[in-house]
């Protein structure tokens, strides 16, 4: 119980970090990967390190991209499949996999619609069948359908006494311009009352089919189980879609140069997005950008964080993101600083967007931000669902097979030129949207030097 | 564990089948003190150091609320070899990922680093033991970024300031009668002189739980700890005398005791807490069972039926949150529109009150059994999870072995267990409830008044 014989502070330098081993290689685990004759991807990301089994469905490119002018439908058309089926109440359904200890969520984002299940695989048959039940024959109950609604609703109200969420919905809102990650995924007051069951089974119709699915079984499972299951219990889905349609282009929004607050009287602090459009997930240059992006504002020890917290202690943190989707993005500066500081927090942002494009970033931060990715990449397998993430995401968005295998390596090709020209592409500091949920009678006036301001209320309507 | 085993109500329950992954570990103890859990993982090549100082903000003087965590922040702020900023820098540099945080009862620190630079790991944490070297400049930027902490966390988030509330309301004149954030009153002026007085106090190596698990050999990880924390000096106090020096006094919450807050919010909430037995003793575990039973899962009491059934609120949950020296039995609820607060309380009090009156069915106890069992075996996925469970067994209990046996003394309790405990500490007893009302209403009671 003791060890006490290395008390040798004599000889110990501590004033130099001491040398690494050498490091071990990481390599990404190996998974299994068929589409079956219906459309079905199957994937299975094998690991009994704990007996408990995951299964995904994804349902790609059939998010809130597709909710039209019914904002919300998406959402309301996952969430409500597990509220009925054919063979199933709502009541049961909560029942039975509550009973095993696991669990059954569905719901959507811009991407994809999703149902994953969690349970210990010794009650895997238990989970599948609800699992299968839930995917395949949803009622859409009226009665339900009602419930579910006045659950949205309230929420979207709650929505409006949070700052960062009030932020997100206006910057969307402008940035994206005409494109549907402009409307608000969770739907409107108005837009939720409208939607009716046809709704639900239309958007269901439209976007549930084996073509565009994607199965992932990960944990204790092997693949014969995986695909044995798949066959027996998923083969119901149509394998199109009805009625698909994809026709957005993008008009560039000609919202630069000026400020959007939305009021909320008596804040303590200034929530603040500064940003632009970025990117989609499959672009080429992601890997680039996202280094250049972690430098920037990605991670604790960045450019904008420590400027605004370790340097002045306008802040408990700030961040930079460039939030990718299939067919666009976002780029935004993310913070929460004091009032007063409000308009200096803006322009040391902005001087940062221009310090990154316009000068090369040191060796030493290249050095960092390498090691760093490296370091922290195998925390990044650390479980099975992590790992299935991320076999998930190289489907989803189209990206190359041998993406994260490679991952590292293309990480530690980059130069700092590759770092300015990722900038120089995707930055540009003139062309910034500033917007800020706070107290407007305290900042409005300082904020003018941006560029005409623009006041919100909660709801979205200008207030003169 | 016996098999077959048939509790008091005739519920089977086959122990047997209920799985356990043990996490094989071994206790060490430095000649300073410090104590050394080591668990190795190498499922992948990476290790994690989690270092728990046994402090919290129930040490602190009733003027110096908050210094608990403003030093956590401050530990990040150079020590003996490592300059101001470097403990970021050097373990970024390194691949490293950091963190900690602060509780009432503990402030844990963890270093999660390639297993190539454990060696590095070990001398970057051990500095920060060694000595004390925080300048003024350090202290004034991350007094402001506390207090921006606060705005952000508590003062500006609907429902926010609910745990400030409750802390004086709850415990009366010792260290739980204020939150962890602290009062920005006294953080203010805080000053280098408090805080190396509670550095020198606590951040002792015999005041602290080191604990290494993933990808490394033991005996070099015995070694480099040895070398890099066992030269260092003990603190003038021992760990017995730090903990007995924290009188802990507490007197029952007598009655119903009420406030009304009036907040930046559309949906009236109301949030209320018991106090029940601490953390660690079996009746704390036997809530921990009933909390789950009210509301997790749609299938749950408190959810099924406001939720679901009545369409009264749009959120609600019940949970215990266990202290070294107190335990508390939270329930929450956010009202749908043009609901009452009164009603959903009268609801909420009844489905207590059969929980009080052993209404609880075996089925529902089987199927919270189930789900305390997958979250058992889900919880031990990552070594940074095994090594804050195993830090926190150790300095609050003495036995890091809890993470392997708590799952056997959950699966023991009974239908009987839980009734008797909801009886003793539930039933009729004092409790705290918090009203949160829009401002909007504030309005009209004052008009309302004035008329």
């Amino acid at each position: 119980m003791s060890n006490n014989t290395l008390a040798q502070d004599d000889v110990l330098d501590r004033t130099k970090p001491p040398k690494p081993g050498p490091p071990k290689d990481v390599q990404f685990p190996d998974y299994f990967d068929t589409t079956l004759p219906n459309g079905i991807n199957v994937l299975v990301i094998e690991n009994s390190k704990i007996p408990a089994v995951s299964v995904r469905m994804v349902f790609k490119d059939a998010g809130s991209f597709y909710d039209v002018d019914k904002f919300g439908l998406a959402s309301l058309t996952a969430e409500m499949l597990t509220k009925g089926t054919t063979n199933r109440s709502a009541t049961q359904i909560a029942e039975e996999i509550d009973f095993v200890g696991g669990s059954i969520n569905a719901g959507s984002d811009w991407d994809g619609s999703y149902i994953s299940l969690s349970v210990l695989r010794k009650h895997l048959n238990t989970g599948i069948d609800i699992l299968a039940d839930v995917a395949q024959n949803p009622v859409f109950a009226d009665d339900e359908l009602a419930r579910v609604k006045e659950q949205r609703l309230s929420s979207i109200l709650q929505g409006k006494d949070d700052a960062g969420h009030l932020s997100d919905k206006k910057f969307n809102k402008i940035v994206y311009g005409n494109l549907p990650y402009s409307n608000p995924a969770e739907g409107t007051e108005e837009s939720v009352k409208s939607i009716s069951r046809n709704d639900l089974q239309d958007f269901y119709r439209m976007n549930y089919y084996s073509g565009n699915l994607i199965i992932a079984f990960v944990g204790d499972i092997t693949k014969e189980e995986a695909l044995k299951i798949t066959e027996e219990k998923f083969s119901s889905l149509p394998s199109e879609g009805i009625n698909r349609v994809n026709s957005y282009k993008y008009n560039e929004n000609n919202s630069a140069g000026k400020v959007f607050i939305i009021n909320k009287k008596g804040a303590v602090q200034s929530n603040l997005r500064v940003g632009h459009l970025g990117i989609p997930r499959n672009n080429p240059d992601f890997i680039a950008v996202t280094i250049m992006n972690t430098i920037l504002g990605g991670y604790f020890g960045s450019r904008i964080n420590y400027n605004l917290r370790e340097k002045h202690g306008f802040t408990y943190g700030a961040r930079s993101y460039f939030n990718p989707h299939l067919y666009s993005g976002d780029f935004s500066v993310d913070t929460d600083v004091r009032n007063e500081v409000t308009d200096t927090s803006v322009t040391l942002i902005i001087e940062e967007l221009k310090r990154i494009t316009t000068e090369e970033i040191t060796d030493e931060e290249l050095a960092t931000v390498k090691n760093y990715m490296t370091g922290v990449f195998p925390l990044q397998l650390e479980t099975a669902n992590a790992v299935a993430s991320r076999v998930i995401n190289l489907k989803l968005y189209n990206l190359p097979k041998d993406y994260y295998s490679k991952y590292i390596s293309n990480i530690n090709a980059l130069t700092k030129q590759d770092i300015l020209n990722a900038a120089k592409k995707y930055i540009d500091p003139s062309k910034v949207t500033i917007v800020v949920s706070g107290d407007a009678g305290a900042i409005k006036d300082k904020m003018t030097r941006f560029g005409e301001v623009l006041v919100f209320d909660a709801d979205g309507n200008e207030i003169k | 564990m016996t098999p077959g085993y048939i509790n008091k109500n005739g519920y089977q329950l086959n122990l047997q089948e209920v799985i356990n992954r043990t996490v094989y570990f071994t206790e060490h103890t430095l000649s300073n003190g410090l104590k050394l859990i080591l668990t190795p993982d190498s499922s992948i090549p990476a290790v994690v150091l989690n270092l728990c100082y046994h402090v919290g903000s129930k040490n602190e003087d009733k003027n110096r609320r908050g210094y608990a965590h403003l030093f956590e922040h401050l530990m990040f702020e150079g020590s003996t070899n490592i300059l101001p900023g470097d403990y970021d820098r050097l373990s970024l540099q390194a691949g490293c990922e950091n963190n900690a945080y602060t509780t009432e009862d503990k402030t844990n620190y963890y270093l999660i680093a390639p297993s190539n630079q454990l060696e590095f790991a070990l001398w970057l944490e051990s500095d920060r033991m060694l000595g004390f070297s925080v300048t003024q400049e350090s202290l004034d930027v991350q007094k402001g970024v506390v207090i921006e902490e606060k705005k952000q966390v508590y003062d500006n988030r609907p429902y926010g300031s609910v745990s400030l509330n409750f802390a004086p309301l709850l415990y009366n004149n010792n260290g739980y009668s204020w939150d962890v954030i602290g009062d920005v009153k006294d953080l203010k002026k805080a000053t280098l002189e408090d805080i190396r007085e509670f550095y020198e106090k606590y951040y002792v190596p015999n005041n602290a739980v080191l604990t290494i698990a993933g990808d490394f050999d033991p005996d070099d990880a015995l070694r480099l700890t040895g070398k890099y924390f066992g030269s260092i000096k003990r603190g003038k106090f021992s760990a017995e005398e730090l903990s007995s020096s924290c009188a802990f006094i507490d007197e029952p919450v007598g009655g119903e005791v009420r406030k009304i807050i009036y907040d930046d919010i559309q949906l009236p909430g109301i949030f209320g807490a018991y106090k029940i037995p601490k953390e660690n003793t079996d009746e704390f575990l036997a809530f921990d069972l009933v909390t789950d039973i009210l509301s997790t899962g749609e299938s749950s009491r408190l959810y099924n039926e406001l939720v679901y059934q009545k369409q009264m609120v749009s959120d609600i949950g019940s949970w215990v949150e266990g202290r070294e020296l107190s335990g508390l039995l939270h329930f929450y609820a956010i009202l749908l529109p043009g609901v009452k607060i009164e009603d959903v309380q009268t609801e909420i009090d009844r489905i207590f009150n059969d929980v009080i009156e052993g209404k609880i069915t075996g089925h529902e106890l089987q199927k919270i059994k189930n789900r305390i069992e997958t979250r058992h075996v889900y919880r031990m996925q990552t070594n940074l999870a095994k090594a804050d469970s195993l830090s926190h067994f150790k300095t609050f209990y003495d036995t890091p072995g809890l993470i392997n046996t708590n799952i056997e003394r959950y699966m023991s309790i009974t239908l009987e267990d839980m009734q008797q405990a909801s009886e003793k500490y539930l039933k009729n007893a004092g409790r705290v409830i918090l009203e949160y009302l829009p401002k909007s209403q504030k309005k009209k009671a004052v008009k309302n008044k004035t008329k």
